[in-house]
Order: structure tokens, then sequence, then C-alpha cells
């Protein structure tokens, strides 16, 4: 059990300089795998845009279609702004999240760095785009709202919704992760106290997991890139207002 | 005559550090499931009022049930760091 939560990594000294530097080989390895295998399925789609369109082209042009909708809906004439962001981010949680349907992967959001950069990248898009909309000057008067001596608690809000948002898809993924491997242990572990023949628990055990890697892998898969997106067009909406 | 186990100050701390754990996690998903439940219980009289606003009103409960389990991933959040790095 005390393996549980331990990421391999790789650390190795730069020659010349006094600097470690510390990888998660498996966490760097899927990153790249996802963002190819996003960019090559975009292509493929792109160069096959027919009038009459085959089954994948109409999955896609809902998918996409609901999100400029939602786009739409929320920022109104800036749409095409943020559309690509928000489009990018749920694709690649989404497809970063199914690979934990796999058993014994580890999907990079199940990595904190992964989750706190794209956190970081959120934060950062919502606070420019705010000063690039409103001005200097009226973004920092939002601060004072509604109250001169609010000004501390809005700021540790803004810094809140960062460890919250990158915290919400980390803790959802790892946990997950965590029950599915605790799963099988703890029910051979209760039926070696009841003195149950393993044979007979075998295929309940399959069913267990099959229902549990689905839930904690699809289902709550895609309701977190769906919230985590969501979330990052609502920050954004919401500082431009 | 049951093994006497010496006990000294590290195996006080790991045993409370993974209690402390367990009630983090049990105390801490009280509120969100309250809250959840609320929610979802508001958006299902809203949609047997209104059929027709399902779309964005499932929406919106996805978004506001994962505002509300913030505070249950915080708790859990802590629990691990109890579990892996205290303990």
């Amino acid at each position: 059990m005390n393996d549980i939560g331990q990421i391999e990594t790789i650390s190795f000294n730069i020659p010349g300089l006094d600097f470690t530097l510390t990888i998660n080989p498996t966490t760097l390895i899927f990153t790249w795998g996802i963002i190819i295998s996003l960019i090559v399925f975009s292509i493929f789609i792109k160069t096959r845009i027919k009038l009459i369109p085959s089954r994948i082209q109409i999955a896609t042009e809902t998918l996409v279609g609901y999100f400029i909708h939602i786009c739409k809906e929320a920022l109104g004439e800036d749409w095409k702004k943020f559309f690509p962001l928000v489009m990018t981010l749920f694709l690649f949680i989404l497809i970063s999240n199914w690979l934990g349907a796999i058993p014994n992967v580890d999907p990079p959001t199940s990595d904190l760095n992964t989750c706190l950069g794209f956190g970081l990248l959120v934060f950062f898009i919502v606070h420019i785009s705010a000063v690039m909309h409103k001005g200097l000057i009226n973004y920092i008067k939002d601060y004072f709202k509604p109250f001169f001596f609010l000004f501390p608690i809005n700021v540790i809000g803004e810094v809140g919704k960062v460890v919250s948002h990158s915290f919400r898809l980390f803790g959802n993924i790892f946990g997950g992760g965590i029950i599915l491997a605790l799963a099988v242990p703890i029910v051979f572990k209760i039926a070696g106290i009841l003195s149950i023949p393993k044979w007979f628990l075998a295929p309940g055990v399959m069913g267990l997991m099959i229902v549990l890697q689905g839930f904690f892998g699809l289902f709550v898969g895609l309701v977190q890139a769906f919230v985590f997106s969501m979330l990052a067009l609502t920050y954004i909406a919401v500082a431009r207002d | 005559m049951a093994a006497v186990v010496p006990i000294d100050g590290t195996i006080i701390i790991r045993a409370a550090a993974l209690l402390g754990a367990g009630l983090c996690m049990g105390l801490g998903a009280i509120g969100p499931g309250v809250g959840e439940g609320f929610v979802g219980g508001k958006a299902c009289e809203s949609i047997a009022r209104q059929p027709e606003l399902q779309g964005p009103i499932t929406r919106t409960m996805l978004i506001a049930d994962a505002i509300a389990e913030s505070t249950g991933i915080y708790s859990l959040v802590i629990a691990l760091l109890l579990i892996f790095v205290v303990s």
C-alpha cells in the first residue's frame, strides 16, 4: 500500500550549472502523445470536410458547434478570441482523463504539475485580458468594490480561484485513481477475514472493477473536463464585465 | 503474554496523522454532500417546471456542483498530505 501516490521521477544535473532538473517521464510522454494525436486528428478532419458529412465529421461538428454556442452566450461578440482556448482545454483534459480508464495508466491530469499549470495559465489569461479590455485604472478599481476595506479579501479570493480551480481537477482524478487502487485489496482482505475462497469472488471483483473504471475514468473524466473549461470561460467573462 | 510494542514519538505522530486524515475526509464530505444534493434537487424541480430549459439548467447544475465540491477537495488534499507527507 505504500507505493500508492509515489511517482517515478528522473533527476539529472545540468553540467556547468548548479541546478538539478527533475522530470516525470510518464506525464511528459503522455502529454506529448495527446498533443500530437490531437493535431493529427484535427488535420485528418480538416482535409476531409465534405458537403455530405461522414459520421466522424458530424460528431466533431456537433461538439464544436455546442462550444461555440456556449462561448457566444457567455462572451457575446468577443467569443472568437477565447473559443480556441476553451475548446483546447476541454479536448486535452478529456482525452487525458479518459486515459485513466485504462488500467495501470497514470493520466497526466493526476499529476499536480499539469493541473497547476492549467490553473496558472487560466489565471494569467483572465487578468491580462481584463486589463486589456477595461484599462488598468478600472481593473484596479474593481478590487476596491463594494467597499474600500474589502481589498485584501478580494485579492485572497482571486488567488483562491487558482488553487480551487487546479486542485478540483487534480483531486478528482487522483482520488479516483486511489479508490481504484484500493478497491481490490480491500475486497480480498475482507474475504480473507471471512474465509471466503478467492475463486468464488473473482467474477464479482472483475465486474466491480469494470464499473469503477467506467465511473471514475469515463463519467468523472467527462464532467471534470467540462467543468474545468466552463469555469475558465466563466472567470474570463466575469473579469471582463 | 502479548508482545510489547515500544511506543515512541514517531508512532504517536503516525497514528494521529492517519486518524486525522480519516476524520478530515469524513467530516469534510458532509458539506459538499448536502450542497450537491440541494443543487440537484432544485435542478430537478426547475426541469419539472420548465422541461424546455433542460440543457442550460443541467450545465449550470454541473458548474454549481463543482463549486460546492471545492471544500471536499480541500479536505481530500489535506488528508493526502497527512497520509503521504506527515506519516
